[in-house]
């Protein structure tokens, strides 16, 4: 928990890019719609509009909140254009667009003065399972976290998610209570498999052994729990064997070239992945640091196969090798994590299309990153730390030698250009010598006003409700660059209808991309053509047309 | 950031440090030198988690912090065994915080004196079930409320005494579609449980009671809510509550003097709205460094008073900035157009010098002093602030260090104010003797015979202006330390108070605003310690403590103030329970008559 709670906050530093407030000037659009059940209206229930993703961040914007009616009805008045989430809060039902996404809802685009009408709910009652969790004495596990899955794609068993996280927890009595869920079937279980690809992580006396209901560790002799709309189901109780231990695994971190310790420097460490390039699959910063003889201690490692390597902090010269090991049963000593010093970049940000000063001054917001491509060997998980100072001069350093992608963002007006060196353009991928000392490099940004309005067409059948998308508008040609929306991505709302604004006079490829429907064989055999769109200074407008008749209906 | 916050919390209540000397260290070594210091001794910290009803406690959680940060290993976990035994070893010498938990106890509540440990001490922790608290929410309808995060608040112990706000389980407890809730692991004490509203941190994504005010059981606002007692391990059910569709009102402004140095890169300001009075923090928000208008709004908030409070934690060995704490009240409509000016903290680095007895001239029964093992001693810094803006809150005013293998001491954070030293350390061989401000160059004296003295900031304190970075504080220690341990007894036929506080006051004349040699301590058994004393001539005094005197919230003397000490001076003179003190005497069983 710990771990993924750290990398989520990590993610958010780096992307970094939250909703920003809307305008300030009075708007007048509105949203409304109704909320059903059986198609009979569902009164008193609380419908919330807010900027998509990144709500976890803790800046709380402007949230909209509304009741429905005895009609079933809300509204909300007074809405400032831009793109939102209209999320029916009402925990014990199914919202058809649920399941995998943290605010089950749907996208809305919202323009300035618009009426936004009839964006409605159909609801159904979910469904509850309930059960108890005991430990291999027969005393109830306090606080423990159950697991569900449902059949997803390819009728394999994947997570439920559910927003409602607490409701996972097993109570001081080892009860636990899971509802709101869609009919169908589930597995319950408690604990953790091997090699499953997560680390525990600073727990201490081991991990509970993956059991299944109704007392299994194997996915495959699990009971399937059959829940019915508005049905409970109970008595789902599972005795879990006894804990199993976790190691330690030591080791320090040195200069590969001199052979020192690095102290006071943060490692990190996640499961290796098996595969023709093996890679690092989920890893956590524990926020220790190595001490004064450069040691560093991974605590409660369960058994499976890892890799350690350093956590640069920004501004550090150093780059690292992933040291691999295997924990089998015992503890690990004497890993040597090998740091080595790398590349760096530097250079200026500059911003063609304005001499605005209130937008010159937002290139210290601009990120400037540089990753490796076509790794060879597993590498460490590198991030892009944000770079730039208030003069708008950046430094990357500590970069892995090898063909190298260079890149830029920032949010709107600014998007990435191009960037130079000595006034030539450089190629989208460069290649880094070990140590080199790039200076001179300038980054060009630019201050679009154009605007790309969108439909998104559906023709030849219908999509399923989750279905949702983003539009990734890429400039054409150079090293080109991505428009970002507000909150990172340009989401295409409920009606299809997309904007992408602040957009830079040039020649542009409209990328239509699913999210968030990994459960859905319909989306996954969807294709949708690229569509280029040259925008200048005002407004241009683009139909994109998803044919579903092209595709087989294929079933399972 | 969070975990230095925690200990800090953790260490709240009191100075009062172990007494216990711990085993044969590792001899010699003054922490004067600068060569490279020794690879560190080893070792472990080992104990037992019992039950109350004396079961032992199997698979409980022990946490170890380092009271002193160094890197690896700071930070270690241990479970117990079937036995309820368990081991932390391979441990550098050093000072460690350690708490046990197991899901649904609660840590018997014991002065902090018991809290940090070394190499090989034993530890036994007494675990408490908790209580539980549970009921329904339902709406004005009668049908249930969902998925509304659940909040306990402990307002004050079973006797009925104001405690420093404890939030319990933020939002972690929902109901469920029943509308049930369930919280437990309580420790005993009297609790307002609320529902709806927003969290002070929101964990994962929003609920949909974010834009109500909380409703408080039974269907109150805070000021209308009933207050629930929960005995220790006690399930009080029943606790049902009416929910309320309240809006409450906005508070909003802006922060102004935000650092412009991008080397705090994707720093975010935290705004913080606390109640007052009380420090409960209701709600936070972070603005980003890059967000131009530095705004912010609070919305949803109650009608009350509250104190805003804006920081940048600027990471390790960094100065933060924070603003000044502006009072708000709500009443009926918004607040608008608040400033926070943020402006750079104040730090406090100062040096320990030595003032060691050759060993030939120590008295026999100073012979078995040993050096003073600077790894293993705090030193604690404390606001001077008899009437600090919000009394309850005690976090902003306690800070503690250990010292570096060179004898420094480093305070950074901290707001403007008068500082002084706690004079309690944990080896009884060692008192701070004295504590000056000099400059770095030395001065000498023979040429300047009236150079006036060092200022006594022993007995003034240490004054930092804000933003002011002093350096120039040296802390003299010296062997030799006296100690007295005793017991109170009430005179025939009397019962003794249920809480004393003793003071330790020197006789001397010279002395009495010598605040380094005042102590003080709180008993519930009449047992008192005081350790770490100069020589000299003292006198006990034992006074009843007031009533609505919560447990563990003083931070300040009573000697500090300087009426209340003259009071105390006068009060112990009368009384004239006299003791003098010689270097490194062991005073033990020293019986102390109340009311005499």
């Amino acid at each position: 928990m710990t771990t993924r709670y750290s990398l989520l906050l990590l993610f958010m530093l780096l992307l970094g890019l939250t909703g920003q407030a809307q305008s300030d000037k009075p708007a007048m659009g509105s949203i409304s719609g109704r909320i059903t059940v059986k198609q009979q209206p569902l009164p008193g229930i609380t419908v919330t509009l807010e900027a998509p993703a990144m709500e976890s961040s803790g800046q709380p914007r402007k949230a909209f909140s509304a009741k429905t009616d005895s009609d079933g009805r809300y509204r909300f008045n007074g809405v400032p254009k831009g793109q939102y989430v209209v999320s029916p809060r009402a925990a014990a039902y199914v919202v058809p667009t649920g399941g995998v996404m943290i605010r089950p809802g749907k996208d809305v685009t919202i323009g300035e003065n618009e009426q936004l009408e009839n964006i409605d709910f159909e609801l159904t009652k979910g469904g509850v399972i309930t059960g108890k969790i005991t430990d291999h004495t027969g005393r109830p596990l306090i606080q423990q976290r159950v697991r569900l899955q449902t059949r997803g794609a390819g009728n394999r068993w994947q997570n439920y998610f559910s927003p409602n996280y607490s409701m996972y927890q097993t109570d001081d009595r080892g009860l636990f209570r899971l509802y709101g869920l869609p009919a169908g079937q589930y597995l319950v279980s408690v604990g953790e498999g091997r090699n499953d690809g997560s680390i525990t992580f600073g727990r201490p006396g081991g991990y509970l052994p993956l059991t299944y209901y109704p007392g299994t560790p194997d996915e495959a002799e699990a009971k399937a729990i059959e829940v019915t709309a508005g049905g409970e189901v109970t008595d789902i109780d599972i005795k879990v064997g006894k804990p199993e231990k976790t190691y330690e695994a030591r080791g320090r971190i040195i200069d590969a070239t001199t052979g020192t310790p690095l102290i006071g420097v943060q490692f990190a460490y996640g499961t290796v992945m098996a595969g023709s390039t093996p890679r690092i699959g989920g890893f956590g910063v524990p926020g220790e640091r190595t001490n004064a003889q450069g040691e560093f201690v991974m605590q409660s490692v369960k058994p499976g196969k890892y890799a350690v390597f350093m956590q640069a902090d920004a501004g550090s010269d150093y780059y690292s090798e992933p040291t691999v090991f295997d924990v089998l049963e015992g503890d690990i000593e004497g890993l040597e994590v090998k740091a080595y010093r790398g590349a760096s970049i530097s250079g200026i940000i500059a911003v063609e299309g304005t001499n605005d000063p209130a937008i010159l001054q937002r290139v210290k917001e601009v990120r400037v990153s540089a990753f490796a491509t076509a790794p060879t060997t597993m590498q460490a998980p590198s991030f892009g730390l944000p770079t730039a100072n208030p003069d708008g001069t950046f430094q990357l350093t500590g970069l892995r030698p090898g063909k190298t992608r260079l890149s830029a963002s920032a949010r709107p007006p600014l998007q990435f250009l191009r960037m130079e060196r000595e006034g030539i353009e450089l190629p989208r991928e460069i290649e880094l010598t070990a140590g080199e000392q790039m200076t001179g490099v300038k980054v060009v940004m630019g201050y679009g006003t154009g605007v790309i309005r969108g439909q998104l067409n559906v023709v030849g059948g219908t999509l399923p409700p989750e279905a949702r998308f983003i539009v990734l508008a890429n400039r054409v040609g150079g090293t080109g660059g991505t428009v970002l929306g507000p909150s990172g991505n340009v989401q295409v709302d409920t009606r299809g209808k997309f904007v992408v604004e602040g957009v830079f006079p040039g020649e542009y490829e409209l990328q239509v991309v699913p999210i968030g429907t990994p459960g859905a064989p319909a989306m996954q055999r969807l294709r949708i053509e690229k569509q280029r769109v040259t925008v200048g200074l005002g407004e241009v407008t683009v139909t994109i047309t998803v044919n579903l008749g092209e595709k087989k209906e294929g079933q399972q | 950031m969070t975990r230095a916050l925690l200990l800090v919390l953790l260490l709240l209540p009191s100075f009062a440090l172990a007494q216990e000397t711990a085993p044969n260290k590792t001899p010699n070594k003054t922490p004067n030198k600068t060569e490279d210091p020794p690879p560190k001794r080893k070792g472990s910290i080992k104990g037992k988690v019992m039950s109350d009803d004396g079961q032992p406690l199997e698979s409980a959680n022990i946490n170890l912090n380092a009271a002193k940060y160094s890197g690896m290993g700071d930070w270690r976990q241990a479970q117990t065994d079937d036995e309820g035994n368990f081991v932390l070893d391979g441990l550098a010498s050093g000072l460690y915080h350690l708490s046990a938990s197991t899901s649904a106890y609660v840590e018997a509540e014991r002065p902090l004196e018991q809290k940090f440990y070394r190499l090989g001490d034993v530890v036994t922790f007494t675990l408490v079930k908790g209580g539980v608290i549970t009921g329904r929410v339902t709406n004005g309808l009668g049908e249930p409320v969902i998925a509304a995060p659940i909040r306990l608040e402990r307002v004050s112990d079973l006797e009925g005494r104001k405690i420093n706000s404890e939030w319990w389980y933020g939002q972690q407890r929902k109901t469920d579609d029943r509308g049930v809730y369930r919280v437990y692991g309580l420790p005993a004490g009297r609790y307002v449980v609320s529902v709806g509203g927003k969290a002070p941190y929101r964990h994962g994504s929003s609920t949909a009671y974010e834009s109500d005010t909380p409703t408080f059981y039974p269907s109150a606002s805070r000021e209308g809510a009933t207050e629930i007692t929960v005995n220790i391990g006690e399930e009080v059910r029943g606790i049902d509550i009416r929910y309320r569709h309240e809006k409450g009102h906005s508070i909003s402004g802006k922060v102004t003097g935000a650092p412009a140095d991008n080397s705090l890169l994707s720093y975010s300001i935290q705004v913080e709205l606390h109640r007052y009075p009380g420090n409960a923090l209701e709600m936070s928000l972070y603005i980003q460094a890059t967000d131009p208008t530095k705004s912010f709004e609070f919305i949803t908030v109650p009608d009350g008073e509250y104190e805003l409070i804006a920081n940048v934690y600027a990471g390790e060995n960094k100065d933060s900035y924070q603003s000044n704490r502006r009072r708000v009240t709500v009443k009926g409509g918004n607040v608008t157009n608040v400033e926070l000016r943020l402006s750079p903290l104040s730090s406090i680095e100062a040096k320990l010098e030595w003032e060691a007895t050759p060993e030939k001239e120590r008295k026999a029964e100073c012979q078995t002093t040993r050096p003073l093992n600077a790894e293993e001693t705090m030193f604690w810094l404390v606001k001077d602030d008899p009437k600090p803006a919000n009394p309850l809150s005690v976090d902003a005013v306690l800070r503690h260090d250990l010292p570096t293998e060179k004898g420094e001491l480093k305070y950074q954070n901290l707001e403007a104010g008068v500082y002084r030293f706690s004079p309690r350390l944990l080896d009884e061989a060692w008192y701070i003797k004295s504590i000056l401000a000099k400059d770095d160059a030395p001065k000498p004296k023979a040429q300047n015979p009236k150079l006036p003295p060092p200022p006594d900031l022993g007995k003034q304190g240490i004054a930092l202006k804000a933003g002011e970075k002093r350096k120039d504080i040296v802390l003299t220690l010296a062997n030799g330390a006296a100690s007295v341990r005793g017991r109170v007894v009430a005179e025939k036929d009397q019962a003794l108070p249920s809480r004393l506080r003793i003071h330790l006051v020197p006789a001397e004349k010279e002395a009495a605003d010598d605040l380094l040699r005042y102590a003080e301590q709180k008993t519930k058994d009449g047992t008192f310690t005081f350790a770490n004393l100069a020589p000299g001539k003292y006198w006990l005094l034992a006074r009843r403590v007031p009533d609505d005197e919560a447990d563990g919230k003083r931070v300040n003397l009573l000697a500090w103030d300087v009426t209340t000490r003259k009071t105390l001076r006068a009060e112990a003179e009368a009384t004239n329970n006299a003791i003098e003190l010689t270097p490194c005497q062991r005073v033990k069983e020293h019986k102390l008559t109340f009311g005499k």
